[in-house]
């Protein structure tokens, strides 16, 4: 899972605390399952701890102490690797395609080159398969269900280019923006 | 004069083309060797469909370069661009290549009768495409008669019947279901590597682009990604 | 290729190819037959000694009987110009013809072009496909003119005959028919074929008419000024020249022929700027193809022409009240050229049935997903009344105004215009208003005729054709 660069991602647009990450996360993905409380922190600890995060001020305004953390270069760093680095194409990937178009949007980042790299690791994945002889049917029919799922990531990323590409050409627009 | 290299099959340098209205190529170049099979992709109205026309010869660009087999077109007239694409380049188009009233049978051999051969050889390996195609049983019917599919069968086998050098196929499994579209790809493909010959494969289809070996991506009249496949 | 291989591609394949093939054989055959004919009777003034080719009223002895318009050396020219005249309507018909279906011919050539054929080897098979039609109707001239000569000649009671019996020159001058109908069909089919030889995909993304352009403006307004110079030239020159007489009436036709289609376009333009659905979509069509319209509108406007210079003459004997005996004479003479003219006229409708259902035929994709997306049937049948009137009856109204103008001219010596107007004023106005119905009558009924094609083509079945 990559929870933790989603984290970083959400963080690149500047420093928040947990209570704000756990928010514009289930933003983000409206129809995802809503980030746990505990999971923000633990995920946050574990980043400080890499020297993926900071806290850069503890404030407490009259309430329960609140910890605003931010981006380390070593986290950006990180979080741009993962951002061109295709996700492995087929079997439960699907999530992590959603996640890295979504973060690579949202932060404001050119997300051509990540959708391009994708594109071509499924496309390489998809004639493997094809190359691949089956010994039986019914194991031709396993991989006939890899493929077509592969075709539908390709073709959801074939919608993403059309749409942040519309976005580029019409300001108005929504989709696309940071807010 | 020498013999022209035929290692690359088809290459285009700066190809532009508008019609009346529409800029449909800006500066297209593409290169596809012998026994490469290439994807070209895109959105609708991308100018695939133009690319191929272009690299068939059947349509002459407002600008830029276009070589087949190491033959560059604009040395060539039409008659002799003509037998270059009758002899050496399969094409398959999406639709209005088949004669309407000649019969299927007819249609496939229609390329060796008019290089020549006679009817009786020409019809033998037509009838021979047809059963591989599985359209032997359509082979006295008109063609205008056929359904979109079994017209693109028609069309590969016409495009094979020849045994050319290059195939070229817009959308060749676009009016076909998935198991017979893979089928007649199979074959296709099949037959261009016994061959060593060359295939461009025009498509939106990404189960189709992933049996390349290569996929340029166009959009908006120029290319605007390759990516190895292979 | 083989010339076997084209004769396998160019053989008629549909029976909508079959009775276009004999559609342009029989045409070509009448206008064969006809020019065999007007050449007999050209002909007579060789034959004859000295006795008859003054205006005697009498007949020569041994011309068999023949009408006296025949018989007289005299009055022959005119009648050989009248089945020369005859053969513009055929000949009309015969391009239309010969156009008909072009769509599907331009795309089945495209197609053999995309198998591989080279330019030349589809010239060739569109030159086979048309000259083999055009020699069929050069040999059909033979017996087409036998059978003229049997209404005209044979039947008829001595003194009514108009055709000579036959001679053996006849048979020069149809191995003549035959040479010069299949050289015109070998042209004709290399010119259909133009365009898909130098691309082959030429029909694919362009379905319009090539608008018509400034050569035919250019010819247009060239034998405009010759028909002006003629006029002229046959007022103020010395009688019995019949050189401007010729070029008054070769500019006539030129002019007619080359100039109507953009003007048929022109009002098709304007047609559909209509607010009335039925109008609009006709418009469209005439302006998107009026070369269909054009050639009738021109044949009409001829007609309209000799309608009109008729009745300017027959007004002017009528005023001549001791025609006596001549008076049958001479309004034979007339009604004789009149049914020549209706003949002509009726051609011409026939060419404009045949032009609509070949548009039909064309445009069925469009007019079943008109009919399927709610168009009513009698809509659609009100525009395509629109669309064949579009240009016809205009043309017939404005070629009597202009006939009896120009006659009007031509025979009125100096000052007496305005007298001879007046005169004719009242026949030539009567005759406007009968034509103009006649070929409203004419062109209603043609669209009911063609109710039938156009049920076939809003068949919900044709949204299946690619």
């Amino acid at each position: 899972m990559s929870t933790p660069e989603v984290l970083l991602a959400v963080l690149r647009r500047g420093p928040a605390h947990g209570y704000d990450l756990k928010r514009d996360h289930d933003e983000w993905f409206p129809d995802g399952r809503p980030l746990a409380y505990g999971q923000v922190y633990s995920t946050l600890a574990r980043l400080e701890r890499d020297g993926l995060v900071e806290v850069v001020e503890t404030r407490t305004e009259g309430g329960p102490e609140r910890t605003v953390y931010a981006v380390t270069e070593a986290g950006e760093a990180h979080v741009q690797t993962w951002l061109s680095d295709p996700a492995p194409a087929g079997g439960g990937s699907t999530e992590e395609i959603v996640r890295k178009a979504i973060a690579a949007l949202r932060t404001g980042a050119d997300p051509a080159p990540f959708l391009v790299a994708q594109r071509a690791a499924h496309l390489r994945r998809m004639r493997a398969l094809a190359d691949e002889p089956v010994a039986d049917p019914v194991a031709g029919l396993a991989r006939d269900h890899l493929v077509a799922h592969l075709d539908a990531d390709l073709r959801w990323l074939d919608l993403a280019v059309a749409r942040t590409s519309q976005a580029t050409t019409n300001p108005a627009a929504p989709v696309g923006g940071t807010r | 004069m020498t013999a022209p290299n035929e290692d690359t099959a088809i290459e285009l340098v700066g190809v532009e083309h508008a019609y009346r209205r529409t800029v449909a190529l800006r500066g297209v170049s593409l290169r596809v060797d012998a026994g490469e099979v290439v994807a070209v992709t895109g959105p609708s109205g991308c100018g695939k469909s133009t690319a191929l026309h272009v690299a068939a010869g059947i349509l002459r660009p407002q600008g830029g370069m276009v070589r087949i087999l190491g033959r560059d077109l604009a040395d060539l007239d039409e008659t002799a661009r003509t037998l270059l694409r009758r002899r050496r380049v399969g094409i398959v188009l999406q639709f209005g290549q088949l004669v309407p009233d000649l019969t299927v049978l007819d249609n496939v051999a229609l390329p060796l009768l008019l290089d020549g051969y006679d009817r009786f050889a020409a019809r033998t390996a037509a009838r021979g495409w047809l059963v591989r195609v599985g359209l032997d049983g359509e082979a006295d019917t008109p063609s205008a008669e056929l359904s979109g599919g079994q017209g693109q069968r028609a069309a590969v086998a016409r495009a094979l019947v020849t045994g050319p050098s290059v195939v070229l196929a817009d959308e060749p499994t676009g009016s076909l279901d998935t198991v017979g579209g893979e089928q007649l790809l199979d074959l296709l493909l099949a037959a261009a590597r016994e061959r060593g010959a060359a295939v461009v494969l025009v498509t939106h289809d990404n189960v189709v682009a992933s049996r390349a070996d290569r996929e340029v991506r166009l959009l908006d009249g120029h290319v605007a990604t390759e990516a190895v496949l292979r | 290729m083989r010339l076997s291989g084209a004769l396998l591609l160019a053989r008629p394949a549909s029976s909508a190819d079959r009775t276009r093939s004999l559609l342009v054989a029989t045409t070509t055959g009448v206008a064969g037959a006809l020019l065999v004919a007007a050449a007999r009777i050209a002909r007579l003034s060789l034959d004859t000694d000295g006795s008859s080719s003054g205006y005697g009223l009498i007949p020569r002895t041994g011309s068999e009987g023949l009408v006296p318009y025949v018989s007289q050396a005299g009055l022959r020219p005119g009648v050989v110009l009248g089945v020369l005249l005859l053969t513009v309507p055929v000949l009309a018909l015969a391009v239309q013809a010969l156009r008909t279906g072009s769509v599907a011919r331009d795309r089945k050539l495209s197609s053999v072009r995309l198998a591989g054929a080279t330019p030349g080897e589809v010239r060739r098979i569109a030159a086979v496909e048309a000259g083999g039609a055009a020699l069929l109707g050069g040999l059909l001239a033979g017996p087409v003119y036998l059978v003229l000569y049997v209404l005209l000649g044979a039947l008829p009671s001595a003194g009514h005959r108009l055709l000579p019996s036959p001679d053996r020159v006849d048979l020069l001058g149809w191995l003549a028919v035959v040479v010069l109908t299949l050289l015109g069909g070998l042209v004709a089919g290399g010119l259909v074929a133009r365009r898909i030889v130098v691309d082959p995909l030429g029909v694919r993304r362009r379905t319009r008419d090539v608008p018509p352009g400034r050569v035919a403006l250019a010819v247009t307004l060239l034998s405009a000024a010759g028909l002006v110079t003629g006029v002229t030239v046959v007022r103020l020159g010395p009688a019995h020249w019949w050189f401007p007489m010729v070029l008054v009436l070769v500019s006539l036709l030129v002019m007619v022929f080359a100039g109507a289609p953009a003007a048929v376009a022109a009002l098709g333009r304007r047609r559909a700027r209509s607010a009335d659905a039925a109008d609009l979509l006709a418009g469209l069509r005439v302006a998107a193809a009026p070369r269909s319209n054009g050639r009738v509108a021109a044949v009409l406007l001829v007609c309209g022409v000799a309608f009109g210079v008729q009745a300017v003459l027959v007004g002017d004997l009528l005023h001549e009240h001791d025609l006596g005996e001549d008076a049958s004479f001479y309004l034979g003479g007339h009604a004789l050229a009149a049914a020549g003219v209706v003949v002509a006229l009726a051609v011409a409708v026939v060419t404009l049935v045949v032009g609509m259902s070949d548009a039909l035929l064309e445009a069925r994709r469009p007019l079943a997903a008109l009919r399927a997306l709610g168009v009513q049937e009698s809509e659609l049948e009100r525009s395509l009344r629109a669309q064949s009137s579009t240009g016809t009856v205009l043309a017939v109204v404005l070629g009597t105004l202009l006939g009896a103008v120009g006659i009007t001219t031509l025979i009125a010596g100096d000052g007496e215009w305005s007298h001879e107007a007046g005169r004719a004023a009242l026949p030539v106005a009567a005759t406007a208003l009968v034509t103009a119905l006649l070929v409203r009558l004419l062109v209603h009924g043609s669209a009911r005729l063609l109710r039938g094609a156009l049920r076939a083509a809003t068949d919900p079945e044709n949204l299946r054709v690619a």
